[in-house]
C-alpha cells in the first residue's frame, strides 16, 4: 500500500496534478513495430471517425504497473494491451471494467474465450522456433533441435523467464503437447523441464524484449531463438532476412485489450475498444503485423498469402498448443522463484 | 681569487614556447657564499633556481656542480636542499616525519635518524614540537621545520624560493637573521631567491640583479647599492635621485655635468665630455646647508617624520629631490626655501 | 519575551522547507518501504468472519462448517478489490489459490445461501488452503524479511529456504563482489589518469576533461547501446583482443560478467577520476618537488607523498562508485548474462511483474541496511585515519 502511495506521490510531484484533470485518451500498446502498426490500422483512423484525440504510450507487460495505478486512483492509462494471465488476474481482482459485449456487437465473431468479461482480444502470438537461414541452411525442425548443440552449434535464445521455458524444455524432452501442464502441475514434472533446461544453460542467452531477440539473432549473437512469430515474420519481411519460424510445438497465447477501472475516460474508452474489435478493422492487421486476430470474421477477409504466413494456417497450427493461463496465474510466483534460483546457480 | 666555482651557470637559456625566460646568463657561485637572486616577479630568477634543481633543464647552455655537468642528472640526485615559498611540508607527517623524511629516502639507520633528526629540530629551536602536524604550526614554525627540513641531510647546497615572503615583518627579520646565523655556522652555500631589496642586502655575500631573464649586475650589498651599473639597479635598490645630464667638462679631480636648467654638478668620476649621463644621489646623502661642494637652492614641498628620520620633498631646480634628514631638523616647514648639498663623491654616475 | 519568541518562531519558518523536504523525500520513503516491507493485513481485512472462528480449527482435520460459512461470508461481503489483494498475497505462499478463488467465487455468486465447499473445489478439504490463510492472518510478519534473506519460518524457527528456492543471499553477494570488483577498476584505472589530468595544462587538459565529462552527459542506455554495439560478436572489443592475444576464435564478451564489469567500470569511472582529480589539484605541486629535491625517487615520492595525500579522493571515490555500483540494474539486464543480474533487477521483477510490493521492499530494506553498514565502516575508519 505504502508502496503504491509513494510511486503516486512521487509521479504527483514529477508531472504536477494538473494533468489529472482533462487530459486526452490514453492507449497503451507494446511500443515499436506493434505499436506502430496499431497506431495505422485503429488509432489514427479511430480520431479521424470519431474525433476523439488519442495519446498513446507503451509498456512492456507488469501486472504490478497496472495494479498500482487503479490502487492509487490517478489513472493515466484507459485502453492497454495485456497478456493473457493479466487479463484474468486484473479481471479476478476487478481492477478493469467489465466490457458491453452488447454494445460492441461482435462477440460471436471471437473463438475460445477471447472475448471475455473485462478482455477484447485483439492478437495471438506464439513462442515459435526462429532462426537465420543464412546462417543455419538447414535450419532446426523442432525443440529437440534446440538441444542439439551437436548438430546446431552456437547460442540459442530464449525469453528470461519461467513461462515458456519450462514448456519448451519439457516439449524438447519428449512430452507430447497436450500432457504438459499436466506434467509441470508436479513437483516430478518441474524438476524435468529444470534438468533439461540444464543441458543447455551455458547456450542459452536469455532475451527480455520482442526487439530484443531479433537483435541477437539478427547480429549472430543466436543461431536460433525462441522468438514472437509475427515479430520475426515481419523483421524478415522489412529487413530481408532470411528468418524461418517453425511452428511445430508453438505455444501460443492472446493479448487482449482492457480498460482500467475508474477512468473517468470511460465512454470514450469503450468506443477505441468496440471500434478496434470490429472484424473489418482487425482484418487489416495482419498485412502489417503478421499476428493472427482472434476474430474469425477478421481471418476470413485475409488474402490467402496473408493467412500463409500465420499460426492459423493450416499447414502451421498441425501440433501449437496454447498457453494455459490458469496454470501460470495459481504458479507464477513460485516457478518464478525457483527458475530465479535456478539461474543464479 | 683563484677559486674554481662551485655551481656554474654557463651560458644558460630557458624558453617556454615563444618567450625567452632566461637569456645567455652567466653566474659563477662559491662554496660556502651566500648568493642572492635579486628582480621583479617574472625576471628569471625562480626559473633559474628551478634549473639549477633540476626540475627544468636549460634550453641551452649548462649548469655544473662541483665540475661535474649536472644538467641531465634527476632532482632526487642532486643532493641539494630546497626550501620552499610555502615550505611544502607533507601535511600528513608530524614535524619529526618531516624533517627525517631526507634520511628515509636515504635509508639511513633509525636510531641515527633520530638523532640528527633531534639535532636539526634543536638547530631551530623546534625540538618540543617534533609530535606535530605542520597544520598546527605558526607561519614561521613551519619555515623553521622547511629549514631543518632542507638541512637535515648536509646538502652540499641549499636552494631558497622565497622563503621568507609570507611571513609579517618581524618574523622576517628574525628569519633573516637566523638564517645568515645558520650560513655562518654551517659554512653552507646558500642560493637565495627574493623580490625584497632589503632582504637581500641584510643577507648575501653577493647579490645577483635580475631583470627580462638577465642578470643586470653581480656584486656584494656594498657594490650594488653604492655603484650600480645600470638605471634599472639603482631604481630597483634602495631609493634613488637620479637627475640626467651632459658632461660639461673633465679634469683631474673629476667632470662637471650640466643638467637641462643649468645647473652644473661635479662628481669625481672622469668622464667623456658630451656624453649624456645620469647621477645617481641617494638620499641620505643629501646634507642642508651650503657646504660639500654642490649646492642647489630648493624649495620645501612635503614632509614626513619617520621616527628615525625626517624624509623630505625638495623642489630643485631641476625637478623633485628626495632628501633623508637627520630628525634635528624638524624645524622645517612645506614653503620654506632651503639650500641642499653634497660632495661630488656623494654622486655616482651612469650610462643615461 | 514576546520578542525572542517571535524570532524562535521565524527562525523555525526559516529551516520548515528544509524540514519538510527531509520529510517528503527521506523520512517517508524510507518508513513507507519499511512498512510495507512487515505489514501484511490483506488477508485480514478481506477474511475478518473467517478470522472469527479460525483459531478454533485445529489445524489438520477437515474444514469446520463453521469455517465454511464464514468464508462463503467474507466472499459475499468483501470487496473485489480487496479480495484480489489477498487472494494474490496467499498466492505468494501457496500456488493454486487464484483458480481456487477464481472457480469459487463464481460459484458462491451463483449460488445463495449456503454453500458446500469441497464440491465446488475439492481443494477446499485439504488443510494447506485454509492454514495459508491462518498464517497470514496476523497484520505484521517477519516472511518478507526473512525471505529477502532465503530464510523461512519452520517447524523449529527460523531456517534456510531450500537451495532451489534461495536466491536473494546469493545475489546480494554477488551484487556486492561486482560493485567491489567495479571499484577495484575504477580506482585502478582513475589514479592514473587523474593524476595525468592534474599535471597536464591548457589544451592537452581540456581534451582529457572533455574525455571525463562528454560520457557522464551521455545517458546510462545509450552507453549502453555502444557496449552492445563493441562487445558483440564481431565487434571492435572481440577484434582487439583477437588480435593481441592472437587466439583464432572469438572470446565472448556479451551476455558475459566481464563485459559487465567492462560496462560498470566506463560508466562509474568519472565518478572516480573527478573525485582523485578534486584532491589532486589542492594539492601544492611543490610538495612532489620538495620529496624529489629531498631525494625521493619517483616511486617513493608517489607512495610516501602521492598517495596518502590522494587516499582521502580514493576513498571517498570509490565510496561513491561502490554503493552506486550496488544499484545497477539497465546495465547488467541488457550486457549480462543470466547469472550477472544484481539485486535491482529481483526488487523491479517483484514490484513490476508480480506486484509483490512487501518482498520487493525488504529486498531494498536490506539493500539498505548493508549500504548503511559499509558507510558506517568507512566513517570510523576515515575518523581513524584523521585521529592518526
Amino acid at each position: 500500500m505504502a508502496f503504491r502511495t509513494l510511486a503516486l506521490g512521487v509521479a504527483v510531484l514529477a508531472f504536477g496534478s494538473a494533468a489529472a484533470s482533462a487530459r486526452d485518451l490514453v492507449v497503451v500498446g507494446w511500443g515499436g513495430a506493434g505499436q506502430a502498426a496499431q497506431e495505422e490500422v485503429f488509432f489514427e483512423s479511430f480520431t479521424e471517425q470519431t474525433g476523439i484525440p488519442l495519446q498513446q504510450e507503451s509498456w512492456g507487460g507488469g501486472y504490478g504497473i497496472i495494479k498500482a495505478k487503479v490502487g492509487t486512483g490517478d489513472i493515466n492509462w484507459d485502453v492497454v494491451q495485456v497478456e493473457a494471465d493479466e487479463l484474468e488476474l486484473g479481471c479476478a481482482d476487478g481492477i478493469y471494467e467489465p466490457l458491453d459485449w452488447a454494445l460492441i456487437g461482435t462477440e460471436d465473431q471471437f473463438a475460445g474465450g477471447t472475448a471475455s468479461e473485462c478482455g477484447a482480444g485483439t492478437l495471438t502470438w506464439a513462442f515459435a522456433l526462429g532462426w537465420d537461414a543464412d546462417v543455419l541452411p538447414e535450419g532446426p525442425e523442432t525443440w529437440a533441435d534446440m538441444w542439439d548443440t551437436d548438430r546446431f552449434p552456437g547460442k540459442r535464445g530464449l525469453r528470461k523467464g519461467a513461462k515458456g521455458s519450462l514448456e519448451i524444455a519439457l516439449l524438447a524432452d519428449g512430452v507430447p503437447g497436450e500432457e504438459i501442464y499436466d506434467v509441470l502441475a508436479t513437483p516430478e514434472g518441474v524438476e524435468r523441464a529444470f534438468a533439461k533446461l540444464d543441458e543447455i544453460k551455458s547456450d542459452v542467452i536469455w532475451w527480455e524484449s520482442g526487439a530484443q531477440v531479433l537483435q541477437l539473432l539478427g547480429a549472430g549473437e543466436v543461431v536460433m531463438a525462441a522468438a514472437y512469430d509475427g515479430r520475426l515474420t515481419m523483421a524478415a519481411r522489412d529487413e530481408n532476412r532470411n528468418f524461418k519460424l517453425s511452428f511445430d510445438g508453438a505455444l501460443y497465447a492472446t493479448d487482449s485489450w482492457v480498460v482500467l477501472k475508474g477512468t473517468p475516460m470511460k465512454d470514450q474508452a469503450m468506443e477505441l475498444v468496440s471500434f478496434m474489435s470490429q472484424a473489418d478493422r482487425m482484418a487489416q492487421m495482419p498485412a502489417l503485423l503478421p499476428y493472427s486476430v482472434p476474430n474469425s470474421e477478421a481471418m476470413s477477409m485475409l488474402t490467402p498469402e496473408e493467412a500463409s504466413l500465420l499460426l492459423t494456417a493450416p499447414e502451421n497450427s498441425g501440433n501449437s498448443i496454447p498457453i494455459d493461463t490458469w496454470f501460470w496465474v495459481d504458479n507464477i510466483e513460485a516457478l518464478t522463484t525457483r527458475f530465479n534460483a535456478w539461474l543464479a546457480q | 681569487m683563484s677559486r674554481s666555482p662551485f655551481i656554474r651557470c654557463d651560458g644558460v637559456s630557458k624558453s617556454f614556447g615563444a618567450s625567452r625566460v632566461i637569456d645567455s646568463l652567466q653566474l659563477d657561485i662559491f662554496q660556502g657564499e651566500f648568493v642572492s637572486l635579486l628582480g621583479p616577479s617574472g625576471s628569471g630568477k625562480t626559473t633559474l633556481l628551478t634549473m639549477i634543481a633540476g626540475f627544468e633543464r636549460p634550453s641551452e647552455g649548462g649548469i655544473w656542480l662541483d665540475g661535474y655537468r649536472i644538467d641531465d642528472l634527476a632532482p632526487h640526485r642532486r643532493n641539494m636542499g630546497m626550501v620552499f615559498q610555502n615550505y611544502a611540508l607533507f601535511p600528513h607527517m608530524s614535524v619529526a616525519e618531516n624533517v627525517g623524511f631526507p634520511l628515509r629516502m636515504r635509508k639511513i639507520a633509525r636510531s641515527e635518524a633520530r638523532t640528527r633528526i633531534a639535532r636539526a629540530l634543536e638547530m631551530v629551536e623546534l625540538g618540543h614540537l617534533a609530535e606535530r602536524r605542520p597544520s598546527q604550526l605558526s607561519g614561521g614554525q613551519q619555515q623553521r621545520v622547511a629549514l631543518a627540513r632542507a638541512l637535515v641531510f648536509e646538502p652540499r647546497v641549499v636552494l631558497m624560493d622565497e622563503p621568507l615572503g609570507a611571513l609579517d615583518k618581524r618574523l622576517r627579520e628574525q628569519m633573516q637573521l637566523d638564517i645568515r646565523d645558520l650560513h655562518r655556522r654551517l659554512g653552507l652555500t646558500i642560493v637565495f631567491v627574493t623580490h625584497d631589496q632589503s632582504e637581500a642586502l641584510t643577507m648575501s655575500d653577493r647579490i645577483a640583479v635580475f631583470n627580462n631573464g638577465r642578470i643586470e649586475q653581480i656584486g656584494t650589498p656594498e657594490v650594488i647599492y653604492d655603484r650600480p651599473a645600470t638605471r634599472f639597479v639603482a631604481e630597483f635598490i634602495g631609493e634613488t635621485n637620479l637627475m640626467t645630464g651632459k658632461v660639461a667638462e673633465t679634469g683631474a679631480d673629476g667632470s662637471v655635468i650640466a643638467l637641462p636648467g643649468n645647473t652644473r654638478i661635479r662628481v669625481h668620476q672622469r668622464l667623456e665630455p658630451g656624453v649624456d649621463v645620469s647621477i645617481c644621489l641617494r638620499p641620505e646623502r643629501l646634507h642642508l646647508g651650503g657646504k660639500g661642494g654642490n649646492v642647489l637652492s630648493c624649495q620645501v614641498t612635503d614632509r614626513v617624520y619617520m621616527g628615525d628620520h625626517l624624509r623630505v620633498a625638495l623642489d630643485g631646480p631641476d625637478g623633485t629631490l628626495i632628501g633623508r634628514l637627520p630628525c634635528s631638523a624638524n624645524g622645517l616647514r612645506a614653503g620654506m626655501p632651503i639650500n641642499a648639498s653634497f660632495t661630488p663623491e656623494d654622486c655616482w654616475v651612469l650610462p643615461a | 519575551m514576546t520578542g525572542s519568541r517571535t524570532l524562535g518562531i521565524r527562525a523555525f519558518a526559516l529551516v520548515l522547507p528544509l524540514i519538510l523536504f527531509l520529510a517528503l523525500f527521506f523520512v517517508w520513503p524510507l518508513v513507507s518501504i519499511a512498512t510495507t516491507a512487515v505489514s501484511d493485513n490483506e488477508v485480514a481485512r478481506a477474511f475478518p468472519n473467517l478470522g472469527r472462528v479460525i483459531d478454533e480449527w485445529d489445524g489438520v482435520s477437515p474444514p469446520t462448517p463453521a469455517m465454511q460459512e464464514a468464508l462463503v461470508a467474507d466472499i459475499r461481503e468483501t470487496a473485489q478489490t480487496a479480495m484480489g489483494d489477498a487472494v494474490r498475497r496467499l498466492n505468494t505462499q501457496t500456488s493454486g489459490f487464484r483458480s481456487l478463488f477464481g472457480r469459487t467465487q463464481q460459484a458462491v455468486e451463483r449460488a445463495e445461501g449456503a454453500v458446500d465447499l469441497p464440491s465446488i473445489d475439492e481443494r477446499w478439504e485439504d488443510p494447506v488452503f485454509w492454514n495459508t490463510i491462518r498464517s497470514a492472518l496476523p497484520p505484521y510478519t517477519t516472511r518478507f524479511l526473512l525471505g529477502a534473506l532465503d530464510l523461512q519460518r519452520g517447524e523449529a524457527g527460523v531456517e534456510a529456504m531450500p537451495p532451489d528456492q534461495s536466491v536473494h543471499r546469493q545475489v546480494f553477494l554477488r551484487t556486492i563482489g561486482i560493485s567491489a570488483l567495479v571499484t577495484l577498476f575504477c580506482a585502478l584505472i582513475g589514479l592514473p589518469f587523474a593524476m595525468l589530468l592534474a599535471v597536464t595544462t591548457g589544451w592537452v587538459r581540456q581534451v582529457l576533461m572533455a574525455a571525463v565529462l562528454l560520457p557522464m552527459w551521455t545517458s546510462v542506455l545509450v552507453r549502453c547501446m555502444a557496449w552492445l554495439i563493441i562487445l558483440q560478436k564481431d565487434g571492435v572489443m572481440a577484434e582487439i583482443i583477437r588480435t593481441l592475444s592472437g587466439l583464432r576464435e572469438a572470446v565472448p564478451l556479451l551476455f558475459t560478467r566481464t563485459g559487465v564489469l567492462i560496462a560498470m567500470t566506463h560508466v562509474m569511472l568519472p565518478f572516480m577520476i573527478l573525485s582523485i582529480y578534486s584532491v589532486l589539484i589542492a594539492m601544492p605541486k611543490s610538495l612532489m618537488m620538495a620529496a624529489a629535491s629531498m631525494g625521493a625517487r619517483p616511486l617513493a615520492a608517489f607512495r610516501t607523498v602521492l598517495l596518502p595525500l590522494a587516499m582521502p579522493g580514493i576513498v571517498s571515490g570509490a565510496l561513491l562508485v561502490f554503493m552506486t555500483s550496488l544499484g545497477f540494474y539497465i546495465l547488467p539486464a541488457l550486457l549480462g548474462g543470466g547469472d550477472d543480474q544484481l539485486i535491482s533487477s529481483f526488487v523491479a521483477n517483484y514490484a513490476i511483474r508480480q506486484a509483490n510490493w512487501s518482498l520487493a521492499s525488504a529486498l531494498g530494506l536490506v539493500l539498505l541496511i548493508v549500504t548503511v553498514a559499509i558507510f558506517a565502516l568507512y566513517q570510523r575508519l576515515s575518523d581513524r585515519l584523521a585521529r592518526r
